[in-house]
């Protein structure tokens, strides 16, 4: 192969480069070399388009079956299939560059904008591709099922949109340059505001959609800055040309490039952190995700949980060389993810609606994965990225089918003993491990895997206080996330008059019941187990999150795919040399295993105290809180921190006002003075000068007069008003 | 050139002047007040020009002054009594004061003219209409004269439209009038061009030949002047004549010369014709046009019946075919 | 033409005093026309204006020595006497409609 003396050159550069100062070193990493051969690698993008245009086919033609679905599961399953191909077939030890087609090309006198649409295949891009088109696949046979109730156009729309997302999510991911990157961007965007107002008649739905879409949007507007000056700086937008000029002259690190370039160089890993903390819902953007959960579950699951808001995350470790282009960069994200992991938890503590209990969770462990990449260690993000796709789809899969079987009940206060009820048994289970792996439960959850490695790079990274705070947040994610299981699967086991009063009252599938007996039945109808579709879903996605613990670990096959792309800086960057006799505390990968393992059985201990063996204990606890100087943090808790109300008071409280304002201008100010004014203009005009027509003849001989006053006064003024214009000309 | 503002402050002043001895007050003392204001307004822009103006000497010297102020002060008589024969009668002697510049500007000709035209003819006709409208009476009935006469319209309003004009004009002269040469700069062609004229009307050449006083007698019977040439100053010229079958030379000089080119009726005559012939045609023209819309206009409007219009018309009445008078009307 | 025999008040007499006389009594022409209500004395009026553009025809004609000027003061007269006459033909006409001298009576007759 071409370069190969250049590829070990640069490895061995590599090598070296483990510099001994906290994280500011420039690595070195394989620069793509284009190929040829790899160019079916375009289907997994045209897939998606194919099975988008089928579904809108089947929507105008009115098909009224399952079709859509099946077309969609195919159509993904197939892209799944071709990732696994170039996974298995691409030397993955250097990128590659697809290049499609000729998308954007203009120059004009001094300057260029080239943007190819081609992709990018490293490592990386096949991991996260990977677990997308996988997840994606197995997400989309479950819907099958879940939204089999709107069969119809609906339904083609759901699918739909599903597989635009899927398109979308492709182009970000594969994409070989920025601006194909924001194209995936915005299209993911588009797609979660479809499919979260799916139940468009709802408002709340709408609400939901709307403020989704336009928080995204802000951080739309940083990541565009930043594309921009990254054009401008270093002149190009493909990651090829891009990361070899940030490595340029090996001599020259990025900083130095930064002081060269001024603020606007150094700004930019800030409005790509931007961007990033818009679409994954970190502070202070994060409002949309919880009302995202107005969406269908499947929609929660893939876009919300697994897929689409680990794009922020993908975003940063992709550009991972540019964080060191502003000292103060990485660390920003850090304590932005710190803070907001912290603050979900904390607010995840307090909710009874058990999607927006896994909502929040989600925000907090993408502040994990930001919190990874602030110190470090874009492998600790990755990887915890990857075992959370699972975990947290499982988590919302099974929520979404205790939702779907109970009519729409979520309140964890009334439901309780799922485990002893028949044909929830996968449900429940599968339920149990992933709360697990979410809690870190050491050893045989993924999630343990992960979690360990981002907090020991905190601790080694220099940074305890972070460090301490994600482990609280640990403990507190451990808390809530088993309050959730031993609220709504142990307990007493419930009769069927029990499980009738558990019943929502979602009125799920109106089309093939009647409802014509009134309201008392409702009470009649028992809660339907899932079907042969969610279970089989369920359990795949829990057997790859077993699996994904032989992956993960340090050293693993995980931290070779990552040290193999853009993101090696981020691989072992914290790991000094110590001394021998340093002692066991000095190195935090040894002893954060044990920590981090306590801290999350004495949550999940906590939370087996309140929740499963003394179930009142929680309600008396809430109650004394309530009644003790701490209520006021207790309600805070429970609204959300009041931080929604917050955004409305001080940003869309005035923008409401502005508008009203300017309405109010418009219409007294503008609409009476300018345009009525305009009108009454030659009327008054014309009762100004009718007295000067009277009738009596010595006022108009005085008319004459003064005209020709008026006349000569001019030709007095003329020579010096044509001097004057002479002179200015 | 003095100031503007200077000239502009004796408008000023002549304006409020004028608007004194407008207002319907009755009161004398106002009116003098006003009087004095206004005349001294006059005489005051009147002298701000020796300053300035030099060398463009007019004729005059001191006959203009009291001509002027005869004239000024008639006219803003004229036009605040309350009387209109009396405003009549100042408005002649408005023309007469203007006939006395008139023959001091050499203009005798046309002093004369002004006379017989405007007070002989013009102002007899205003007379008569003022006296067909009753307007002539007696000084005793002071309180029956009609309120339009004693009351100005707007006098404010008008006399700021007037000295806004006034003003105007005022600038015009102090600012233009320097710029223009006088004819009496050099006034030999201005002699000679008399002298052509003289030239081109035999007659005249004649007379003054009869008054030359070699040739007094001599030329009772007959004579021809065949040309005349001027001195290059103008001041005499050589008349060549035919007399009694012999040619020879006269002199015009000295004061019948200058009788001969100053002669400013026969002067203005032949301008008249040379320069303006259509001119002359068009006044006839439009004096005739006059007097026909006078008769027209002052003629009694009768409403006359289709009928009596026949009758006076001499065609016979609608229904009657013979007899065009007379005979009863059995059906009108 | 009169040569000055007593020695002049004033300094030089110059154009400028005859056109001052001539615009003063324009002035005064005007205010009268548009001050007085009787018809006839506002077509005294009028003729006070004409002795005004004689005066200054008759000075400028001396001061350029050309008889021209003379010759516009003969046309001039000619106007003011046709227009005299029609004039004063039609305020009969008018006092027969209406027994008064009064201009304002007939602000009836204009546009709209």
């Amino acid at each position: 192969m071409i370069g190969s003396p250049l590829l070990s050159l640069l490895v061995a550069a590599g090598d070296t480069a483990h510099a001994s100062d906290h994280g500011h070193h420039s690595s070195h990493f394989p620069v793509a070399l284009p190929t040829d051969g790899l160019g079916y690698a375009g289907l997994v993008l045209a897939l998606p388009l194919i099975s988008m245009i089928l579904n809108g086919v089947y929507a105008i033609s009115g098909v009224r079956s399952k079709l859509p679905a099946w077309t969609t599961v195919a159509c993904l399953g197939s892209a799944f299939v071709v990732v696994l191909n170039l996974y298995l077939k691409a030397d993955i030890e250097h990128p590659v560059v697809v290049p499609l087609f000729e998308w954007i090309n203009l120059s004009w006198g001094t300057g260029a904008v080239s943007a190819p649409f081609g992709l990018y295949l490293d490592s990386l891009t096949l991991l996260w591709m990977l677990f997308v088109t996988g997840l994606g696949t197995l997400i989309a046979l479950y819907a099958s099922e879940y939204m089999e109730s709107d069969v119809g156009p609906a339904y083609c729309r759901f699918f739909g949109g599903v597989s635009i997302f899927l398109l979308a999510m492709g182009c970000l991911v594969m994409g070989d340059n920025l601006l194909t990157l924001y194209l995936g961007w915005e299209g993911v965007g588009f797609a979660s505001y479809m499919l979260i107002g799916y139940h468009f008649t709802k408002p709340s739905a709408v609400a939901a959609a709307k403020k989704a879409f336009i928080v995204n949007r802000i951080g739309d507007l940083g990541l565009a800055l930043g594309i921009y000056l990254t054009w401008l700086h270093f002149g190009t937008l493909e990651y090829s040309t891009l990361f070899e000029k940030l490595q340029a002259d090996g001599a020259i690190s990025a900083a130095q490039q930064a002081m060269a370039g001024g603020w606007e160089v150094a700004i930019i890993p800030f409005l790509l952190m931007a961007g990033a903390f818009g679409k994954s819902a970190q502070l202070p953007f994060y409002v949309w995700l919880p009302d995202a959960m107005e969406g269908p579950t499947p929609v929660s699951a893939l876009i919300h949980a697994a897929t689409m808001v680990t794009a922020g995350v993908y975003l940063l470790v992709r550009t991972f060389p540019m964080l060191e282009l502003h000292p103060a960069a990485a660390p920003t994200v850090a304590w932005v993810g710190g803070a907001t992991a912290l603050l979900a938890a904390t607010i995840g503590m307090a909710q009874y609606d058990i999607k927006r209990v896994m909502a929040y969770s989600t925000v907090s462990q993408l502040g994990y994965m930001f919190m990874g990449v602030g110190v470090l260690s874009t492998f600790g993000a990755a990887a915890h990225v990857f075992t959370h796709a699972f975990f947290k789809a499982v988590l919302f899969l099974t929520c979404g089918a205790i939702m779907h079987g109970f009519a729409g009940q979520l309140d964890l206060r009334v439901l309780r003993g799922l485990r002893h009820v028949k044909g929830w048994r996968v449900v429940v289970w599968t339920m149990f491990y992933a709360s697990l792996c979410l809690a870190g439960f050491p050893i045989i959850s993924s999630g343990y895997w992960s979690k360990d490695v981002i907090l020991a790079e905190a601790f080694a990274n220099g940074r305890p206080i972070l460090g301490g705070l994600g482990l609280l947040t640990a403990g507190l994610t451990a808390y809530y996330t088993f309050r959730v299981w031993f609220r709504v699967c142990c307990g007493p086991k419930p009769d069927d008059h029990d499980l009738a009063k558990m019943m929502g009252d979602d009125h799920h599938g109106d089309d093939h019941h009647d409802d014509g007996h009134g309201e008392e039945d409702h009470h009649h109808h028992m809660p339907h187990a899932p079907k042969w579709a969610v279970n089989l879903v369920l359990s795949v996605i829990s057997l790859a999150a077993i699996g994904s613990i032989l992956l993960v670990p340090e050293h693993g096959w995980l931290e070779h795919m990552v040290a193999k792309s853009s993101g090696a800086g981020g691989v072992g960057a914290n790991h000094h040399e110590l001394p021998a006799d340093a002692g066991f505390w000095a190195d935090p990968h040894g002893w954060m295993k044990y920590v981090a393992s306590t801290v999350g059985l004495l949550g999940m201990a906590v939370a087996s105290w309140l929740h499963l063996f003394n179930r009142s204990a929680a309600d008396r606890l809430r109650a004394s809180l309530l009644a003790s100087p701490l209520k006021a943090v207790v309600r805070a808790m429970e609204n959300k921190w009041y931080v929604d109300e917050l955004y409305n008071a001080l940003i869309r409280m005035p923008l409401k006002i502005k508008g009203h304002a300017l309405h109010m201008l418009d219409r007294y100010v503008l609409d009476i003075l300018v345009v009525d004014g305009l009108g009454r203009l030659p009327k008054m005009i014309g009762r100004t000068l009718s007295p000067l027509q009277n009738g009596v003849l010595q006022s108009y001989a005085a008319s004459m007069a003064g005209g020709v006053i008026l006349i000569a006064l001019l030709i007095l003024v003329l020579p010096m008003l044509l001097d004057l214009l002479g002179g200015a000309a | 050139m003095p100031p503007a503002s200077v000239i502009h402050a004796f408008t000023v002043l002549a304006a409020a002047g004028l608007l004194l001895l407008l207002r319907p007050a009755e009161s004398t003392r106002l009116r003098l007040v006003g009087a004095v204001v206004g005349i001294g307004a006059f005489t005051g822009t009147l002298a701000q020009l020796p300053a300035f103006f030099d060398g463009q000497v007019m004729p005059g010297g001191t006959f203009f002054l009291p001509f002027a102020l005869i004239s000024v002060i008639s006219a803003v008589q004229m036009i605040t009594t309350s009387r209109p024969v009396y405003a009549a009668l100042h408005f002649v002697l408005v023309v007469l004061a203007s006939s006395g510049l008139l023959v001091t500007l050499g203009a005798e000709f046309l002093g004369f003219a002004v006379v017989i035209v405007y007070a002989g003819a013009i102002l007899i006709t205003y007379m008569f209409v003022l006296m067909l409208a009753q307007q002539a009476q007696s000084p005793d009935l002071e309180d029956e004269r009609p309120t339009y006469d004693r009351f100005a319209r707007e006098p404010i309003g008008g006399a700021v439209v007037a000295f806004l004009l006034l003003a105007f004009m005022n600038h015009l002269i102090f600012t233009g009038t320097g710029e223009l040469t006088p004819g009496d700069a050099d006034p030999v062609p201005a002699r000679l061009a008399a002298w052509e004229r003289v030239g081109n009307m035999p007659g005249r050449v004649m007379e003054l030949v009869v008054k030359v006083p070699e040739y007094e007698q001599a030329l009772l019977p007959e004579g021809e002047a065949l040309s005349v040439v001027p001195d290059p100053d103008g001041l005499a010229a050589t008349v060549t004549v035919m007399l009694n079958d012999a040619q020879s030379e006269v002199r015009i000089e000295g004061e019948l010369a200058r009788l001969a080119i100053e002669d400013n009726i026969r002067g203005v005559g032949v301008a008249l014709i040379e320069a303006f012939p259509v001119s002359l045609e068009l006044a006839g023209v439009v004096l005739t046009m006059a007097m026909f819309g006078a008769v027209i206009l002052a003629r009694r409007q009768i409403e006359l019946t289709e009928d009596e219009k026949r009758e006076a018309s001499g065609l016979p009445r609608i229904g009657h075919h013979d007899d065009p008078k007379g005979g009863e009307v059995s059906h009108g | 033409m009169a040569e000055a025999v007593v020695p002049e008040v004033f300094g030089q007499l110059a154009l400028g005093h005859y056109l001052i006389l001539s615009a003063f009594l324009f002035a005064i022409g005007l205010a009268g026309f548009v001050t007085r209500r009787n018809m006839i004395v506002m077509f005294l009026c009028t003729e006070l204006m004409f002795q005004a553009a004689v005066i200054a025809l008759a000075a400028f004609g001396r001061f350029h020595l050309d008889l021209s000027g003379q010759v516009m003061v003969i046309f001039v007269l000619t106007i003011a006497a046709a227009e005299a006459a029609l004039a004063l033909g039609l305020v009969v006409l008018l006092f027969k409609r209406q027994p008064t001298l009064d201009a304002e009576v007939w602000s009836e007759m204009r546009d709209a």
